[in-house]
């Protein structure tokens, strides 16, 4: 009886009723959605230039190395079919933050 | 006297199985501190209206950035879909409001004054969705709405795009078809410098206008309304500083600022715009009833 219980309450807890059903943070979010949050980034960084802003944007959408999130966003992007102008807005993005943040120089990818 | 044994034994009280009711219990708890407390639901793959209020702030405002940047009216609409709010614009404004209440950057306020009334501009209620800009996102948006879903891989062909759809093939179909909306230019933005002048001024004596207003419209060159101007009064005592555009149902170019009866204020539009002193509520006359009325100024881009 025992385990029917706890099949039942994690049951409820999982299935049911979770713990939390709103108000998660913006890493949370789908990986279209985190492109499209890059995306905005990248625009507004075409715009005023200010690399700073720009970085402190991708560090609020997840604990990820900056340069990483954007080129997770490009192949999102090139998955989706993003415009050609988009893909160049983001790679704008990447190369200013390549110059700013040369330590920062990803990997290649395995 | 065996049949009288057999009775006895058979009316003795049954024990109930708490022993198995205590099991369930235990076991039920157990489950719940597993699955409320230990290991909660870790959840991904969420939409953008499932953040959290401090979140969604931050997303509305980067949209709000980015329509400044690119001045894409379309797709900072389809963004704005994705976080569910019923009454957009006034949820820019009061966004707006609150960073203005704690000390946010002008740059920030001003982008989202202009999204909010470039929403509410006539000529953006009249534009339409264009094609292939798809707004919905999958899964979230329909019956399932307000659950948070599990995705373990993204589907593709079901993904939200709100970025510009690819252009289209070069050798045209036979048939003329509209692939795309012009970029629209909703709202004019006022050249960055140049000042305002005072054109219009009026005193409103209206008994039901409580308490009195210094209510301010501000123009461009063109006679168009103009959003996310800072309007800075001050008096004796204290100094304020608002924005046009936060109130969208009275108009892009609106902001008002309550004044107190027999207080002396000056007024400044923008940067470097004209100070204009020695503003005062009007008295005003009705029949034999005296009361204090407001003031309508209008400014315009020189």
């Amino acid at each position: 009886m025992i385990g029917v219980g706890a099949a039942a309450g994690i049951f409820y807890g999982w299935g049911l009723h979770p713990a939390q059903t709103s108000g998660f943070p913006l890493h949370t979010l789908r990986a279209d959605y985190k492109a499209d949050y890059v995306l905005m980034t990248a625009e507004i960084y075409r715009q005023d230039g200010d690399l700073t802003a720009a970085l402190e944007r991708l560090t609020a959408l997840e604990d990820t190395p900056p340069l990483r999130i954007i080129q997770q966003a490009i192949l999102t992007g090139q998955q989706l079919g993003y415009a050609r102008s988009d893909i160049e807005t983001l790679a704008a993005l990447f190369q200013g933050l390549q110059k700013g943040l040369p330590s920062l120089t990803p990997t290649a990818e395995p | 006297m065996i049949e009288d044994e057999y009775y006895e034994e058979d009316e003795a009280p049954r024990q109930p199985p708490l022993y198995l009711l205590t099991g369930l219990v235990i076991g039920l708890l157990l489950g719940l501190l597993i699955s409320l407390v230990i290991a909660p639901v870790q959840v991904v793959d969420t939409s953008p209206f499932l953040l959290g209020e401090e979140e969604k702030d931050a997303y509305r405002l980067l949209i709000a950035r980015a329509f400044q940047a690119d001045q894409n009216l379309e797709r900072a609409r389809a963004r704005l879909g994705l976080l569910r709010d019923s009454a957009m614009p006034q949820t820019l404004a009061d966004q707006a409001l609150r960073m203005q209440s704690h000390g946010g950057s002008e740059a920030d306020i001003r982008a989202l004054a202009e999204l909010a009334a470039a929403l509410s501009s006539p000529q953006s209620a009249a534009s339409t969705q264009p094609a292939g800009l798809p707004t919905a996102p999958p899964g979230g948006e329909g019956e399932n709405a307000g659950t948070p879903q599990t995705f373990p891989t993204l589907d593709l062909n079901q993904a939200v795009q709100t970025a510009t759809p690819p252009p289209t093939p070069t050798s045209p179909p036979p048939t003329p078809r509209p692939t795309f909306t012009p970029r629209l230019l909703p709202t004019p933005l006022p050249t960055l410098g140049a000042p305002f002048d005072l054109v219009e001024q009026n005193a409103i004596c209206e008994t039901a206008q409580t308490p009195p207003r210094l209510m301010i419209e501000v123009q461009d060159s063109s006679g168009n309304p103009v959003p996310g101007i800072a309007i800075t009064v001050a008096w004796d005592g204290g100094i304020e500083t608002f924005y046009t555009g936060l109130m969208p149902s009275l108009g892009a170019g609106y902001a008002d600022f309550d004044m107190q009866a027999g207080v002396v204020y000056s007024l400044r539009v923008g940067e470097l715009s004209e100070t204009i002193n020695d503003l005062q509520a009007p008295a005003c006359s009705e029949g034999e009833a005296a009361f204090t009325g407001s003031l309508r100024l209008l400014f315009r881009q020189r």
